[in-house]
C-alpha cells in the first residue's frame, strides 16, 4: 500500500475506531513511517538498525545474495510487510525449501495477523500504527512472499486488467522504473526478469509492479507458485475489507472489544461512510492522498497535516540515552523490534530457516541488553 | 472471470511448454551456427586437403589456390549454416507465437520441419554397419585440431539430443494445446 492508505485512510480508520485526532495522527504517522524506517535513517539517528522496517532500492540493491543477507531481507519483509498468513501451510510434492518460501506467502486472515494486534494491545499509539500497516499490506500484497523468490512471487505475461463493466485488457508492462503508469493504456512498470532465484527482483509484489498498491485495481494473473491457475485479486473489495478490519482492531486495541478474531469487520463505525468509502477506494488514479485527506478531515473536522518523516527525529536524537525510549520515535523502534522478534521466532519455530535463528521474545529488554552488550564490543548494531 | 477447469489450467499449461520449446530452438539454433563456424575455423588443413585443388588447376600458387578453397568452402558452408539456423528461428519464432497467443491462425509448416529435425537427429545416430572392407576396429582414428573425437562425439550426441526433445515436446504441447482450444470451444457452445 501507499501513503494515501497507510497515513490518511489509516488516520480516518483510526478516528471511527474512537481515536481522537491526536492519537489518531500519531497512528497514521507510525503506520506510514514502517515504510520510512530503514537502516540508513536509524544510522542517521544513531537508533539501533536492527529496528529497521523497510530496506531503500540502495540498501537492496547493495544486499548479497547470500544466506544471512536473504534471511535479513526476509526478516524485514516478511516481518512488517508481507505477513505469512500460514507458516504450517501444506503443499505436497516439492522440496522442503520450496515449501518453506510457500509457506511465507502473505494473505489476511491468517494466525500471524491476530498475534501482532494482541502483541501491540496496551503498547501505545506507535505500536498500534505498526499493527495497523501490517494488517493493512496482509490485505493488498496477499498471494506474494516476503522473501526473494522466483518459484513464487514470478508472474508472466498472463496478466489482465478487469474493469467494472467486466470487460478484460492485457496489461503491457515496461521496465523503466521512472516511467509513469499509464492507466488509459493499461501500461504498467514492473521489476525486470531475472532467472535467478533469490534475485531482489523478485522480492515481494515487484513483479506485479505498483498494481497491488492501487486501490481501484481489479487483476487478474498466474501466480508461479499458482500450478497455472488463475488468480483474481480484487483490491477494491480487499481495501474496503482492510479498511474495515482496522476499524475493528483499533476498537480492540482501545479496549472496546475483549479479543480480536480475525475474520471480523467493523459494521457500526463504519455504516454512514460506506459510499464514501467505497467510491474513495474505487476511483480511477494512481494517488488518494487528497481524498482520504479530505474524508479525514472531513471526520474529524480537524486539518491533517501533510506526512513529515522528520517530524519526531530531533526529539529523538536530543533525548538523553535512558530518556529516548519515551520518545515518540524510541516507541516505535520498540515496537518494530518486538514485532520483527515475534515474526522471526514464529518463522524459526515453524522449522522454517528463511528468516534465520531467533532468540526467544521476551523481546525489548533482552535485545537491548544484547545491544548494549554489542556496543560495548565494538558492534554497531 | 477466472477459468480454473481443468481444460484451461492445462491449456495453459501447454501453451507454455509451447514457448519455452520454441526458445530451446531458438537458442539451440545459435548454438548449431556457432559450433559450426568454430569447426570450420579450426578445420582448415582438413578442408583443404578434402576439396584437394592444386596450383595446376587454378594457375595461382599452391598456398593461394588453399586459401581460395578454403574461402569458398566457408561461403558455401555458411550459407548452409545460416539456413539452418533461420529454419531454427522459423520453428521457435512460430512456437513462441502460437505459445503465447499471439498467431492468427494455426500454422503447421513448422510443426513439420521440427518433426522432420527431431527424426534426422533419431537416424543419424543409428549405426549402419560397416564400410566394404573396412571393420570397426581398423578404421583410421580421426585427428583434427578440434582434439578428441570421442568427447566431440558425446557433446554433438548430448545437444542432438536436447534439439530432438525440444522438438518432441513442442509437438506434444503443440498438438494438446489444439485439442484443449477445440475442447473448451465447444463447451463453449455447447
Amino acid at each position: 500500500m501507499q501513503k494515501d492508505f497507510h497515513y490518511y485512510a489509516t488516520y480516518a480508520a483510526a478516528f471511527l475506531a474512537g481515536y481522537d485526532h491526536e492519537d489518531s495522527l500519531r497512528i497514521a504517522y507510525c503506520a506510514q513511517f514502517v515504510d520510512e524506517c530503514s537502516a540508513s535513517l536509524l544510522r542517521k539517528l544513531k537508533a539501533p538498525r536492527i529496528a529497521a522496517t523497510t530496506q531503500l532500492q540502495l540498501e537492496l540493491m547493495d544486499a548479497n545474495s547470500d544466506i544471512l543477507s536473504l534471511q535479513d531481507i526476509t526478516r524485514i519483509w516478511a516481518s512488517f510487510h508481507f505477513l505469512p498468513r500460514d507458516l504450517y501451510a501444506v503443499r505436497g510434492g516439492c522440496t522442503r525449501h520450496y515449501r518453506s518460501k510457500f509457506r511465507l506467502i502473505c494473505g489476511p486472515n491468517g494466525d500471524m495477523i491476530k498475534r501482532t494486534v494482541e502483541l501491540s494491545r496496551n503498547k501505545g499509539a506507535e505500536a498500534t500504527g505498526i499493527a495497523m500497516h501490517v494488517l493493512a499490506d496482509t490485505w493488498a500484497h496477499a498471494n506474494f512472499a516476503g522473501t526473494p523468490s522466483l518459484a513464487i512471487n514470478n508472474t508472466d505475461y498472463h496478466f489482465y486488467e478487469i474493469f467494472p463493466d467486466g470487460s478484460e485488457k492485457l496489461i503491457r508492462f515496461n521496465h523503466n522504473p521512472i516511467s509513469k503508469d499509464d492507466l488509459e493504456k493499461s501500461a504498467y512498470t514492473n521489476s525486470l526478469y531475472q532467472s535467478n532465484e533469490n534475485s531482489i527482483m523478485n522480492l515481494g509484489h515487484g513483479r506485479a509492479g505498483h498494481l497491488p498498491d492501487y486501490s481501484f485495481c481489479k487483476f487478474k494473473y498466474l501466480p508461479a507458485w499458482g500450478g497455472y491457475k488463475e488468480l483474481v485479486k480484487d483490491n477494491p473489495s480487499d481495501y474496503n475489507h482492510a479498511f474495515r478490519q482496522m476499524v475493528y482492531a483499533m476498537r480492540y486495541l482501545r479496549g472496546e472489544e475483549k479479543s480480536f478474531y480475525v475474520g471480523i469487520y467493523d459494521k457500526t463505525a463504519v455504516q454512514d461512510h460506506e459510499e464514501e468509502i467505497d467510491s474513495i477506494i474505487r476511483k480511477r488514479r494512481t494517488d488518494a492522498e487528497a481524498d482520504w485527506k479530505a474524508f479525514g478531515e472531513k471526520l474529524s473536522g480537524r486539518e491533517i497535516p501533510d506526512y513529515d518523516i522528520n517530524a519526531f527525529q530531533q526529539e529523538y536524537m536530543d533525548a538523553a540515552e535512558e530518556e529516548k525510549d519515551n520518545t515518540v520515535l524510541g516507541r516505535f523502534i520498540n515496537a518494530a523490534i518486538a514485532q520483527k522478534s515475534m515474526v522471526t521466532s514464529c518463522i524459526y519455530r515453524s522449522k522454517n530457516m528463511l528468516a534465520g535463528y531467533t532468540i526467544d521474545p521476551r523481546p525489548t529488554e533482552q535485545i537491548k541488553a544484547f545491544l548494549k552488550s554489542a556496543k560495548i564490543g565494538g558492534e554497531d548494531l | 472471470m477466472e477459468d480454473n477447469s481443468r481444460e484451461a489450467i492445462n491449456l495453459r499449461r501447454s501453451l507454455n511448454n509451447l514457448t519455452m520449446s520454441g526458445l530451446a530452438m531458438i537458442i539451440l539454433g545459435i548454438w548449431t551456427a556457432v559450433q559450426a563456424v568454430v569447426r570450420a575455423l579450426l578445420s582448415r588443413e582438413q578442408v583443404v586437403n578434402f576439396i584437394g585443388f592444386s596450383a595446376e588447376d587454378t594457375g595461382l600458387t599452391q598456398q593461394q589456390t588453399d586459401d581460395l578453397a578454403y574461402i569458398v568452402f566457408l561461403l558455401a558452408f555458411s550459407f548452409v549454416f545460416v539456413v539452418i539456423f533461420l529454419i531454427h528461428v522459423y520453428i521457435g519464432l512460430n512456437a513462441v507465437r502460437e505459445g503465447r497467443g499471439k498467431a492468427r491462425r494455426k500454422k503447421k509448416l513448422y510443426l513439420i520441419i521440427a518433426a522432420l529435425i527431431a527424426l534426422s537427429n533419431i537416424t543419424g545416430h543409428i549405426p549402419v554397419g560397416e564400410a566394404e572392407g573396412v571393420t570397426m576396429e581398423e578404421a583410421p582414428e580421426e585427428e583434427t585440431d578440434l582434439g578428441d573425437m570421442n568427447e566431440n562425439k558425446v557433446i554433438t550426441f548430448v545437444m542432438d539430443l536436447t534439439v530432438t526433445l525440444a522438438c518432441i515436446d513442442m509437438l506434444y504441447a503443440a498438438g494438446r494445446s489444439r485439442m484443449l482450444k477445440k475442447k473448451i470451444e465447444r463447451e463453449a457452445e455447447g
